[in-house]
């Protein structure tokens, strides 16, 4: 992570150059899971950001407060405490969306993003970059929840944020809201957004957001083979 | 008895965890490259997630009697995480061969929501203990044989040709929705 | 020593405490405690199901009558049209998806079902909360006929889910019939 980056760059990155879903391959659970509607999509998005601003911002204050024994627990905590706020928040204010997130939105405590960026960035960094590099990251990352949402929605069920769309709604194509067209969805949109930035498409899931890449890294010293990734490589 | 078997089947076949729930991705796709690694994570899996709800029910309950339900998130998330970290070193230090085998995945189940997910499922159904132990273990298997089924899959496709922007991720995934696709096909058992 | 062994600890059981202690706070800031309490959307759901009317919700307590049924959330009157709307919350696709009140007459015959949220899979599950489907399940006399109506097709869990709750609303009001209608 270079740390010469500008404020306006932090902020940026995430949602294209290192788009969590598209590039970095993190956070593929809710991607694929709350996807069937365009407003579940930035329902939870929204939500994700909101928990990776604060979290980022708390845990940048404490870096060094918090010993390193204790590092990961710490982290995590204070990741639930943010995600259960917004839980109270959104039964509160917009019980619907509450109940169509359903588990997922307990769930954003293991989202990868968000721990991925604790240990990455925000222990590293400043409170105002960490701040800026969550709220580019949240951007990013309810930007793809909306665009597979969209999709989902449009072929699966002909509607867009619950409008009918003409002909498309008398038959849609029902596949595309259901678990396997969540797969085959995100499957195309990555290989369209690569096709378009004319990129190689990665060829494995990420491992430097990864947050216990740290730890991965550990053991793979004490033994040659770690994860699957590694056992491939040797 | 009979109650017990349809949860089991419930959470390994009908509502498998990773193919129509969508929890544990980045785990299935990360380690279903190779079929020996697969089944180790898998076990590991399984092992952590048994482990974890007999550890989060009585937290449940103890949550209960103060009146404060609302922080089971928080306390679920932090009891897993130590009981892996223990786990791994209990398991370093006392039976180095199944480190060897199952260990190296430890770190990783910590941030897999399918953990936290069984947990949460079994609070939010309101299950026993006996059931809680059943549908964890059901999800744990439901996990290893969709990881192991894919391993399958991806060894294909590590050898058949496919367009430049779809090699890597991309093609992983419509495998995947494929794989997903068969197992809707469990959705008439019960 | 104190560096090793104390401090960690310490800082995580701060942090720990720190978060619940705000958690607690946040907590009671947003609920809203509606139990017991006639909400629009209740209402609505009530006049979906049978028509308009007047309504009164069975208290006892303060809390809503259940008859201890899990399923049930309150048991709403219309003495007028001696009606009685059953309040219920059923597993669908998803855990407790399908939320709805169902209305049975006196005679225990199965007047409608009203909506007040379902989660279920949209376009699949949403299915059966939708008016149309909801036409099959006016004036049946008895669980038979509920369970003789169609399945929506691809959505299975979420027509059994709703039959379930509205067989159990029938045999809870035939159970209570007496107390209901004091």
């Amino acid at each position: 992570m270079s740390q010469k980056k500008t404020l306006s760059g932090e902020l940026t990155k995430g949602i294209i150059k290192e788009n969590p879903v598209f590039v970095t391959m993190l956070g593929m659970c809710p991607t694929l899971a709350v996807t069937t509607l365009a407003k579940n999509g930035i329902g939870m998005g929204l939500a994700t950001t909101f928990v990776l601003v604060c979290s980022n911002v708390v845990i940048s204050l404490l870096k060094r407060v918090i010993p390193d024994s204790v590092r990961l627990p710490s982290f995590i905590v204070i990741i639930a405490g943010f995600v259960t706020l917004i839980e109270f928040l959104m039964r509160g204010y917009l019980p619907e969306l509450y109940a169509s997130l359903g588990i997922f939105l307990s769930l954003i405590t293991v989202n990868c993003i968000i721990l991925g960026r604790a240990e990455v960035f925000a222990s590293k960094n400043g409170v105002l970059r960490s701040a800026l590099d969550g709220l580019g990251m949240g951007l990013g990352f309810t930007l793809a929840l909306f665009l597979m949402g969209s999709v989902r929605e449009i072929i699966g069920s002909g509607c867009f944020f619950g409008m009918k769309i003409g002909d498309l709604s008398a038959k849609p194509m029902l596949i595309f809201i259901m678990p396997a067209g969540g797969f085959f969805t995100l499957g195309v949109i990555i290989a369209v957004v690569n096709k378009i930035a004319k990129r190689k498409p990665p060829a494995e899931i990420g491992c430097e957001g990864c947050p216990s890449a740290s730890l991965c890294k550990k053991n793979a010293a004490e033994k040659a083979s770690c994860t699957g990734e590694e056992a491939a490589k040797a | 008895m009979k109650e017990l078997v349809m949860i089991l089947i419930g959470a390994s076949l009908i509502n498998n965890v990773v193919l129509s729930q969508f929890m544990g991705i980045c785990a299935f796709l990360g380690t279903s490259k190779q079929l020996k690694s697969s089944v180790g994570m898998g076990l590991a899996v399984v092992f952590v997630m048994f482990f974890a709800s007999l550890v989060t029910y009585p937290v449940y309950i103890l949550l209960g009697r103060i009146d404060a339900q609302y922080l089971k998130t928080v306390a679920f998330i932090l009891v897993i995480a130590l009981f892996v970290q223990l786990a791994e070193m209990a398991i370093k230090r006392f039976i180095p061969p199944l480190y060897k085998s199952l260990g190296v995945y430890l770190p990783l189940i910590t941030t897999n929501c399918a953990v936290l997910g069984a947990a949460i499922t079994n609070v939010d159904k309101k299950y026993t203990l006996a059931q809680s132990l059943v549908n964890s273990l059901g999800t744990g298997l439901g996990f290893t044989l969709a990881l192991v089924l894919f391993a399958g899959v991806r060894i294909r496709l590590e050898t058949s040709d496919i367009p430049e922007t779809f090699k890597g991720v991309p093609a992983t995934l419509v495998a995947a929705a494929i794989v997903s696709l068969s197992f809707m096909g469990f959705a008439g058992i019960v | 020593m104190i560096k090793r062994y104390i401090l960690p600890p310490l800082v995580l059981t701060l942090i720990c405490a720190a978060v619940s202690g705000l958690l607690a706070l946040a907590y009671d800031a947003t609920y809203v405690d509606d139990t017991g309490v006639l909400t629009a959307k209740l209402i609505k759901a009530c006049d979906d199901a049978a028509g308009d009317g007047e309504y009164e919700m069975l208290l006892d307590d303060g809390k809503p009558v259940t008859f201890g049924y899990d399923e049930v959330n309150s048991v709403i009157v219309d003495k007028e049209r001696e009606i009685c709307f059953i309040e219920l919350t059923e597993d669908g696709y998803s855990t407790g998806g399908l939320h709805f009140v169902a209305a049975v007459d006196k005679s225990g015959i199965i007047l409608g079902v009203g909506f007040i949220s379902n989660t279920d899979t949209p376009g699949l599950g949403s299915k059966v909360s939708e008016g149309d489907y909801l036409k099959k399940y006016k004036n049946l006399d008895n669980n038979n006929a509920v369970e003789d109506v169609d399945n929506i097709t691809s959505a299975t869990y979420s027509s059994k889910g709703l039959k379930k709750g509205i067989a159990l609303a029938h045999d809870v009001f035939e159970e209570n019939k007496g107390e209901i209608f004091k």
